[in-house]
């Protein structure tokens, strides 16, 4: 029997035997790096929704289309009246439209992504070799980076197009890519406090639909804070995109740099992300910890 | 790696009702053993498995691997392999190449990318699946997506194995690579390999001591040769002829002379005094019993016709032992009813 299969596995070109398997397995020490970790949780998630073409196509274009009608609006005739708003008003709301797609992204990834492994029946297997923070950041980078596709391509359009009006500073691209990630941060501690829970009820929670919804309408996405009072304007000052959009307003439209309001409102972003960050941690610490106790670690 | 296993228990509380999948439950294997985990569906074997992979935490007792305890989770996944009996792979990504599910699945158990790429295409070629590593999980057939499971397994090198039907939708020729891997890393190696599977050849060949579960206990732990003796019935079966027979003193003779005693008796062609019978060896081993049977046939002028031993099978002895165990069990039950009856009623 041992003769025969030796043979079969010559006569088809398959060298490998079993000993020659394992000696090449021997003596070898060689550790991946948390980087290449994330790297490799990114480059999974970037993979798989390339291979789902029709939707990631139809996203891209949609969202393109719409950037684009605001980048045409504002800038084919800035005295122009929409409904009695001016058309400088899109110039406000562009940052924001921009904004919201990547904060929804971040918002729902994480939890998102651990339904679907929950769903699917990897999350046994992943759970192996899981580390909360890795898998947080990968998932996140990729949802972001392919959210923001879209909105780099329409504003290279745009530019190409109707041309850029803006007059930006290298200190100030700087700080909007360091706000960008501090806003990405926030929404992923956030959606990582909701993984919390899906890992505990193996559900996935309507809360953030609802909590999207609000950063959207009292964030400044859609019209300035500075119109809120009372209980909306309490709202506003609980999320952190409002923040960060305010201070990217600030950047682009003052005239004037105000680092301090800048300073102020990126530690109001970062004690944002520790706090949530870390009670996050503690829940999914104890999810787990509930899951492998009872036995509810997947539906399988 | 050795593993210990010390007075473990698993409860499940299911809609209120307690369900006992483990029952203290306590095991040593040494290092580089091979042992066999068998047991009906819902014994326990793979709550087991779960449990010393660190995917569920028991309700008392503890295991270590060695030395390490099951509670230290991080580090007992880095010495732990584990292929979970599944059907269609579903713990792929099915929307990824088999090249990128095992990449991501190395990395993720800390294995450097261009070591991971290497042992991932030597296991490829081995499994003779390097013409499909970027095909889609999702296009391959059942076989295949269990190769890859094996092969995930297998890539980070660990030192021990819990493996719950590894095999499972493989065909002759892939199981038969598979055992040999398994055993080039158990002897070359020295894995330490615990196989659950309901392929009862592959476990024979494979293992060298055999743990029974059932209703969460350990009902048998022995080699699987003296599991096979001591359970189910090894006997020759034997088509002879003898002018002037007796029964009476064919029996006696047999037990005298041979040591063994006759199961089955059937006279098969009385014109020609062909006889068939199944002999049980008591005194002596089969082929011992079977040369004096000889000896007693021929000298007695009589002719052999068919001389064949019969070994029991794993599964045979399996089955005969889940029979055995399960009167036991039904006996014992009955005389406790029999005696909870009156102190029922007196209550």
């Amino acid at each position: 029997m041992k003769c025969s299969l030796y043979l079969f596995r010559r006569r088809n070109n398959i060298h490998l035997q079993a000993s020659e398997v394992v000696s090449s397995f021997i003596h070898i020490k060689k550790e991946s790096t948390a980087l290449s970790r994330v790297s490799a949780i990114f480059l999974t998630r970037v993979k798989m929704a390339f291979n789902y073409k029709s939707s990631l196509l139809m996203t891209l274009v949609l969202n393109l289309v719409t950037i684009m009608m605001y980048f045409f609006f504002s800038r084919i005739n800035p005295e122009m009246q929409v409904f009695g708003i001016n058309a400088t008003y899109f110039e406000f709301a562009i940052v924001g439209l921009c904004l919201q797609m990547v904060v929804g992204t971040s918002l729902g990834t994480v939890s998102a992504n651990i339904y679907n492994e929950i769903l699917s029946g990897t999350w046994s297997s992943v759970l192996l070799n899981f580390n909360f923070i890795e898998y947080s950041i990968g998932t996140t980078l990729a949802g972001v980076m392919l959210s923001s596709i879209s909105i780099f391509v329409a504003i290279g359009l745009a530019y190409l197009t109707i041309g850029f009006y803006l007059t930006i500073t290298f200190q100030e691209v700087m700080i909007l890519i360091l706000l960008f990630i501090l806003i990405v941060l926030a929404h992923m501690s956030i959606s990582m406090l909701f993984a919390a829970f899906t890992i505990f009820y193996q559900k996935t929670s309507n809360l953030i639909s609802i909590l999207y919804q609000l950063s959207k309408t009292f964030s400044g996405v859609v019209f300035p804070v500075s119109l809120l009072s009372g209980f909306p304007l309490l709202v506003s000052k609980s999320l952190p995109l409002t923040y960060g959009l305010e201070t990217i307003h600030q950047l682009l439209f003052s005239p004037t740099l105000n680092m301090d309001y800048i300073y102020v409102n990126c530690l109001i972003i970062i004690s944002f992300i520790v706090l949530l960050g870390s009670i996050a941690y503690g829940l999914v610490f104890l999810s787990l910890k509930n899951i492998r106790k009872n036995g509810k670690v997947d539906w399988y | 790696m050795s593993i210990e296993i010390r007075n473990l228990s698993k409860t499940f509380n299911r809609k209120g009702k307690e369900i006992r999948a483990l029952d203290d439950i306590s095991l040593n294997i040494r290092e580089g053993e091979f042992i066999g985990l068998l047991g009906p569906n819902g014994a326990g074997k793979t709550t087991l498995t779960k449990i010393l992979t660190t995917l569920l935490l028991p309700t008392s007792g503890d295991a270590y691997i060695d030395g390490v305890s099951i509670h230290d989770d991080k580090k007992i996944r880095n010495m732990v392999g584990s292929v979970f009996g599944e059907t269609g792979g579903r713990s792929l990504y099915y929307r990824l190449s088999i090249f990128d599910n095992l990449l991501f699945y190395s990395t993720l158990s800390g294995v450097k990318k261009t070591e991971a790429k290497k042992r991932i295409n030597s296991l490829l070629n081995f499994f003779d699946l390097e013409s499909k590593k970027n095909t889609l999980v999702m296009k391959l057939s059942t076989g295949m997506k269990a190769k890859v499971l094996l092969i995930r397994a297998l890539i980070p090198f660990p030192k021990v194995l819990l493996l719950d039907e590894p095999t499972l939708g493989f065909d002759a020729e892939s199981s038969e690579i598979a055992r040999d891997l398994l055993m080039e890393f158990n002897r070359e190696c020295g894995t330490t390999i615990v196989l659950t599977s309901h392929n009862f050849p592959e476990i024979d060949d494979l293992t060298s001591r055999l743990v029974l579960i059932d209703n969460g206990q350990i009902i048998q732990d022995c080699p699987p040769d003296i599991f096979k003796e001591s359970v189910a019935q090894h006997y020759v079966h034997l088509v002879f002829s003898l002018p002037s027979f007796h029964y009476k003193s064919f029996e006696d003779l047999i037990h005298i002379s041979a040591g063994a005693e006759i199961l089955f008796f059937m006279e098969k062609d009385l014109d020609n005094f062909i006889f068939e019978v199944k002999i049980r060896p008591i005194k002596f081993t089969l082929n011992e019993t079977i040369s004096r049977l000889t000896v007693l046939i021929l000298r007695a002028g009589g002719e052999i016709f068919q001389v064949a031993p019969h070994m029991p099978s794993l599964k045979e002895s399996f089955l005969a032992f889940l029979a055995i165990n399960k009167q036991k069990d039904d006996y014992t039950q009955s005389f406790d009813e029999m005696f909870s009856l009156p102190f029922q009623e007196e209550e």
